[in-house]
Formats: C-alpha cells, sequence, structure tokens
C-alpha cells in the first residue's frame, strides 16, 4: 500500500523537526560545557588577580564593566552641593567601563555579579538541556519536560528579580568606594528593572502548566487500549 | 469505599483455552497493550476495542468487565 501524499509530508516534517532539535541540542550541550568551564576559570582568575592589585596601573589587569546612571556637566564639579545649581549637558544609563581600578571591593563586587547571574543562567541552560534531551528522544510531554519548564520559568524570573538588585547595590558599593563623580562627570547605581523578563518568565510558569495538562492526556492515551 | 472496575481477561482465555498470543492475533491488538488490559494498568477502552474482544472471546462486555471493591 502506497503513503498518502500527507503521510508523507507529516515524516518529511518530522525529519526535520528531529534534525532540528538535535542541532540544537548539540548546540545547547555545548554553550553547558563552555560555560561550566569559563566560569570556573574566570572565578580562578578572580580570586588571583584581585588578591593582588598592584601599585601601578599599566601592571594591573582588572578592567571592570559596570551598569551605572551617567551625567556629564559643563561645568567641573567641585562639591554635591554645587551639582544642584548645574543642569547636565548628557545623561543616561550605561556600561561603564572603569579601566585598571585599584579598588578591591569593584573588582570582587562587579565579577561576584556576573558570577552569580552565571550561576543562575547555568541553572536556567541545565533545565533547558534536560528538556532538548527528552525533545530528541521522541518525549515532548514527558511529565519531566513539564517541570523543566516550570523551573526554568522560575529562573527566569528569579534572574529578572536578583540582577537589577544586585546591579543597584553593587552601584552603590563601587561608587561610595571609587567615589560618585569626577570633574565633568557624576555617577549615580542603575534600577535596572526588566518589566518585560519578568512577564516571559512568569509566561513560562503558565505554558509548563499547559504541558503538565498535555503530559497527563498524553499518559491517559498512551493507556488507553 | 472506593470501587474500581476489573477486567475479567485472563479468566476469560481460561475458559477459552486460549493464548494471549491467540488473541493478539485475531483481535489485531498488540501483545503490550493486551498485556496492560490484563494486568490492568490501562485507563481506557475504546468501544471498537471492547467489540472485537467480545467477538473473539464470544462473550459479553459485562463478562469481560467486572465493578469491584477497590
Amino acid at each position: 500500500m502506497q503513503d498518502s501524499p500527507t503521510s508523507e509530508s507529516s515524516t518529511l516534517n518530522e525529519q526535520s523537526y528531529l534534525r532540528l532539535t538535535n542541532i540544537v541540542t548539540k548546540f545547547i550541550n555545548f554553550i553547558w560545557y563552555f560555560t561550566i568551564c569559563s566560569l570556573i576559570f574566570w572565578c580562578i582568575f578572580m580570586v588571583l588577580n584581585g588578591l593582588s592589585i598592584p601599585e601601578a596601573p599599566q601592571d594591573r589587569h582588572t578592567d571592570i564593566t559596570f551598569l551605572l546612571n551617567f551625567k556629564v556637566y559643563p561645568e567641573p564639579i567641585t562639591s554635591a552641593e554645587n551639582l544642584g545649581n548645574m543642569s547636565e549637558l548628557i545623561k543616561g544609563e550605561a556600561d561603564i567601563k572603569l579601566s585598571n581600578t585599584q579598588s578591591y571591593s569593584a573588582w570582587f563586587i562587579s565579577n561576584g555579579i556576573m558570577m552569580i547571574m552565571g550561576v543562575i543562567g547555568l541553572f536556567g541552560l541545565m533545565y533547558i538541556r534536560k528538556l532538548f534531551i527528552n525533545l530528541n528522544d521522541k518525549r515532548p510531554f514527558a511529565d519531566e519536560n513539564a517541570n523543566c519548564i516550570r523551573k526554568f520559568g522560575i529562573v527566569v524570573v528569579v534572574w529578572n528579580i536578583v540582577y537589577p538588585i544586585l546591579v543597584y547595590l553593587g552601584g552603590m558599593a563601587i561608587l561610595s568606594d571609587i567615589g560618585e563623580h569626577s570633574e565633568y562627570i557624576h555617577l549615580t547605581p542603575a534600577v535596572s528593572t526588566n518589566l518585560y523578563g519578568l512577564f516571559m518568565g512568569l509566561s513560562i510558569i503558565v505554558l509548563a502548566q499547559v504541558i503538565k495538562e498535555a503530559a497527563i492526556l498524553q499518559k491517559e492515551q498512551s493507556l488507553t487500549i | 469505599m472506593s470501587q474500581a472496575i476489573k477486567v475479567n481477561l485472563d479468566l476469560l482465555l481460561v475458559q477459552r483455552k486460549m493464548s494471549l498470543t491467540e488473541l493478539s492475533e485475531k483481535v489485531g491488538i498488540t501483545m503490550a497493550n493486551l498485556s496492560t488490559l490484563k494486568t490492568g494498568k490501562a485507563k481506557a477502552i475504546r468501544f471498537s476495542t471492547l467489540l472485537a474482544i467480545c467477538q473473539a472471546l464470544d462473550c459479553q462486555p459485562g463478562d469481560l468487565l467486572e465493578l469491584e471493591e477497590a
């Protein structure tokens, strides 16, 4: 008996779906191992480099980039009081690079925040990796998948709550150490709330519930004779 | 007190002196599915399956399914 055109196209779709899943799984595996190695090496480098910051700027390898608010003034800032009398030329929020910092707290805080966010991100990657391994094994509606998606959603929510808090507190700590203003520039801690990210995380948690219902239906279907 | 549906497939097979393999061939249902049905792990049974099993075993649906105290 010959296959109908519909079943042929569905087989083709399944094949291309499996090929795509396979490629994405390999890519996620690569990112997973790369992230673990990077975090380990970065942690060692952070501690070794941070424990002995040299006096001479040219000997230091302590550049940091941190999200801060900045205001540029037309005249030199002499004191905090004189700030109120001037209007800024430019203001904004940006990743500001502090080259060869001598501040221990600035180095450890900025890298520590990166490490914490890296570890949280690694958890997200772990759940996504599990999900794709199951998809590769043709088990899209397994109970475990619903749990993986829900936990990934929780990681996204946690990320979007923890990151702004750490950036703000870290910004305050770094600025109290290096000083809030130089001649023309005044820096303040940034508040970087990402409501879209938070909404995405909550949507993923809801989606996980849908997948869980689908898993129950599929289980019942497979046990229907 | 909770009740459950019991599948009397093994009893009917013994009475008809028929093996599960023979039934599987007659009805066109896999051994794995018949085994699921026999061990009571099945969640539901289609009318078409019930009809085929009843025809193969020459029995009524009531002979195959029984309500029992869990």
